[in-house]
């Protein structure tokens, strides 16, 4: 006898609840219908798909943020209920990229377990109608119940555009309806006409009819959408020329790059002078929680566990909150005005020239919050070893954990002094290492690329969006995601590594007559020693070291670690800011190595798990590892003898 | 007071090791059968 594990079914298609509600004396199940969200790349699905569920997905002004399915509950003010799916964008079911066949599959019920939606919600942009009719029609071939959803219809009565809905919905013989997704208006009509057709006669079928189409099909199709768009929508009287305005400046390829290089040049310099006073702010709290602890607590292992443990350790990381929440308001106000894709169009030149992918613009960019998203989004390629690539090289963009450890050293290490009158020298080291890390990038893809994937470059073809002034509610929601998940961070996986990294800092004690702090005869002190010969030649210190191990969990335990260790060894003399105690133990040369240690470092199992996932294979996230060591050690090794050289 | 400090201190780093093998070392299907979440098709 075999048992197998399977995760839950799906909720039954409507199709099969009314069968099984036919059939007398069986226990009905709650009617739950299942709509699907279809349309082109950044027209709003996912705005929409939050509007309906309350959701609170990533959304941003660029194409292919969304790469997987999602599913969420909505409920409909009659109490009808419904499951959204929402899927990535795509132009055709003519799957090219594996984002893009997640969508194909959900559509025609080809996902394991599942079965086709009973009502595709077709999603277009009322300002970009013509390129969303030919995927309407494509869909209205799969012969399930559809629903044509006008998002950011606002904006296209704002820009001029005249759209005659009546016409369309006769055209297509769907209903249409107009939304304006992050207002959440036209949500309730869009819900009403999906469950009419829910309960309508085609929802009974589950069956489904498409087939890749021929050449002909298609510009067949591409007229019909043409006549359909000539017939119903009537382009502004004054076409919109502020956006190409706009383009002509920050296209442009010496002002547009310019401007991007003084636009990160400036994010950075914030990082550092705006953080500073909310950062004082929390050291002051940690301190006066450490003080009531001393005051609170008799002498003894919990108080040790509480104070230098737990304090010193996510203190010490908790302290960067402020200044990853500055990067990323920013990068999400830069994202909602759509400057992100103009940002991709400008770096496609210097990414085609390393060999990288256009597309792999977007995936780089997300692995600045964290590698995760980054390796994810990198299905929006379809070349596999493009892909395989951009999922390569994605560790080493700057990831928000990176932050603490690069901050922690600069603080410590670079002085807090103005040049050229008016920039932070720390606020250009950051500025430097962010640069450094996607200079390895590029590089890395490069030698992947010209020597070991030899291969003509694939063209690149993306749809600028439309500038938008940033949703000040998107803006606040992300920077709010990204704190939670900094604080979920601190109070989950460093917390517990801290509790583990103090208990091997302070087991076993001393022995008797023991000379050196107690921590150098503890298991953390073993396991230091123990590396130091390996890594002395890099400049790295034992403590250096014990640091290294846990934060293969997180790479910001390498700061919590630091800070426990630190705090172990010195007892209660070690109070004070750990950049200060970092200062008086390490050498110029010590911190340097380490900061480049950590361009490169590999130490993220959770990046290393989401490759195998990605890839199916433990062969690339081995293959990640390795390289990713190897350029530490050497780049660190180099930074150290270099440093040394020149007396630091 | 300083064995019952002791005892509450280890407590804790038994429940922290405990945790941190459970959600890195412990796969996710088996973590989901073990909640119950997946059931067995025979």
């Amino acid at each position: 006898m075999s048992a197998e594990a399977v995760l839950e079914p799906p909720p039954p298609s409507l199709a099969d609840r009314l069968n099984t509600e036919a059939a007398p004396a069986q226990a009905l199940p709650v009617a739950v219908a299942r709509l699907a969200l279809i349309g082109a790349p950044n027209c709003g699905k996912t705005a929409l798909f939050n509007a309906l569920t309350g959701s609170r997905q990533k959304v941003a002004n660029y194409a292919g943020v969304t790469v997987e399915r999602k599913e969420g509950a909505v409920t409909a003010v009659d109490g009808w209920r419904a499951r959204v799916l929402d899927l990535p964008g795509t132009y055709s079911l003519r799957a090219r990229s594996p984002d893009e066949v997640v969508t194909r599959d959900a559509v025609l019920g080809r996902l394991a377990g599942e079965t086709p939606p009973d009502v595709l919600v077709c999603i277009a942009d009322a300002t970009n109608l013509k390129g969303a009719l030919r995927l309407v029609l494509e869909l209205k071939q799969v012969g399930r119940p559809m629903v044509l959803a006008m998002n950011m219809f606002d904006i296209a009565e704002r820009q001029g555009w005249r759209i005659d809905l009546e016409g369309l919905s006769r055209e297509l013989d769907i209903p249409v309806v107009t939304t304006v997704a992050t207002r959440r208006r036209g949500v309730d009509a869009l819900l009403a006409a999906a469950q009419r057709l829910a309960r309508g006669p085609a929802a009974l079928s589950s069956e489904v009819a498409w087939r890749e189409p021929g050449p002909v099909e298609l510009r067949t199709a591409h007229r019909e959408a043409e006549r359909i768009a000539r017939a119903c929508v009537a382009p502004p009287a004054r076409p919109d020329t502020l956006t190409g305005k706009l383009d002509g400046v920050l296209l442009h390829p010496v002002f547009g790059s310019a401007i991007l290089l003084g636009l990160l040049f400036l994010m950075f310099q914030a990082v550092f002078t705006w953080a500073q006073p909310l950062m004082d702010l929390i050291k002051a709290g940690f301190d006066q929680l450490g003080v009531l602890v001393g005051q609170t607590f008799p002498p003894g292992l919990l108080r040790s566990l509480i104070s230098e443990g737990v304090i010193s350790g996510v203190g010490s990381v908790l302290v960067f909150l402020p200044q990853i929440l500055i990067l990323f308001f920013f990068i999400i106000v830069l994202e909602d005005l759509g400057y992100m894709a103009r940002a991709a169009f400008l770096m496609d030149r210097v990414m085609g020239g390393a060999g990288l992918h256009g597309r792999a613009f977007i995936p780089l960019l997300s692995s600045f919050a964290c590698a995760i998203p980054g390796v994810m989004g990198a299905r929006v390629i379809d070349n596999r070893r493009d892909r395989l690539t951009t999922i390569l090289v994605a560790p080493l963009m700057t990831c928000s954990a990176r932050i603490p450890v690069y901050t922690l050293i600069i603080s410590a290490f670079i002085p807090n002094r103005t040049v050229w009158g008016f920039a932070s020298l720390q606020g250009l080291v950051m500025f430097g290492l962010y640069a450094a890390g996607i200079v390895s990038a590029l590089s890395v893809g490069f030698v992947i690329r010209k020597l070991f994937w030899r291969g003509a470059a694939e063209p690149f073809l993306m749809e600028l969006p439309a500038y938008k002034l940033p949703d000040p509610k998107n803006v606040l929601m992300g920077v709010w995601t990204r704190a939670k998940i900094f604080l979920t961070r601190a109070g989950t996986v460093i917390l517990a590594m801290m509790v583990l990294i103090w208990f091997l800092s302070s087991t076993p004690s001393a022995p008797p007559g023991a000379v050196g702090p107690a921590i150098n005869y503890s298991f953390a002190g073993m396991l230091g020693h123990a590396m130091e010969p390996l890594l002395a030649p890099i400049g790295f210190t034992w403590q250096m070291a014990v640091a290294l191990v846990p934060a293969m969990a997180a790479r910001e335990v390498a700061v919590a670690a630091l800070g426990t260790v630190y705090a172990v060894q010195g007892g209660e003399n070690a109070l004070g800011p750990l950049s200060g105690v970092l200062h008086a133990h390490w050498s110029m040369a010590s911190a340097l190595a380490m900061l480049a240690w950590f361009i490169f470092a590999p130490q993220c199992a959770s990046t290393l798990g989401v490759v195998k996932r990605e890839t199916n294979s433990w062969k690339w996230p081995a293959i990640m590892f390795a390289y990713m060591t190897a350029l530490a050690y050497v780049a660190a090794f180099a930074t150290y003898h270099i440093a040394r050289l020149a007396g630091a | 007071m300083s064995g019952v400090q002791a005892v509450i201190a280890y407590a804790v780093v038994a429940m922290a090791a405990a945790w941190i093998v459970w959600s890195m070392f412990v796969p996710g299907k088996l973590k989901a059968r073990l909640r119950g979440r997946v059931r067995l098709k025979r």
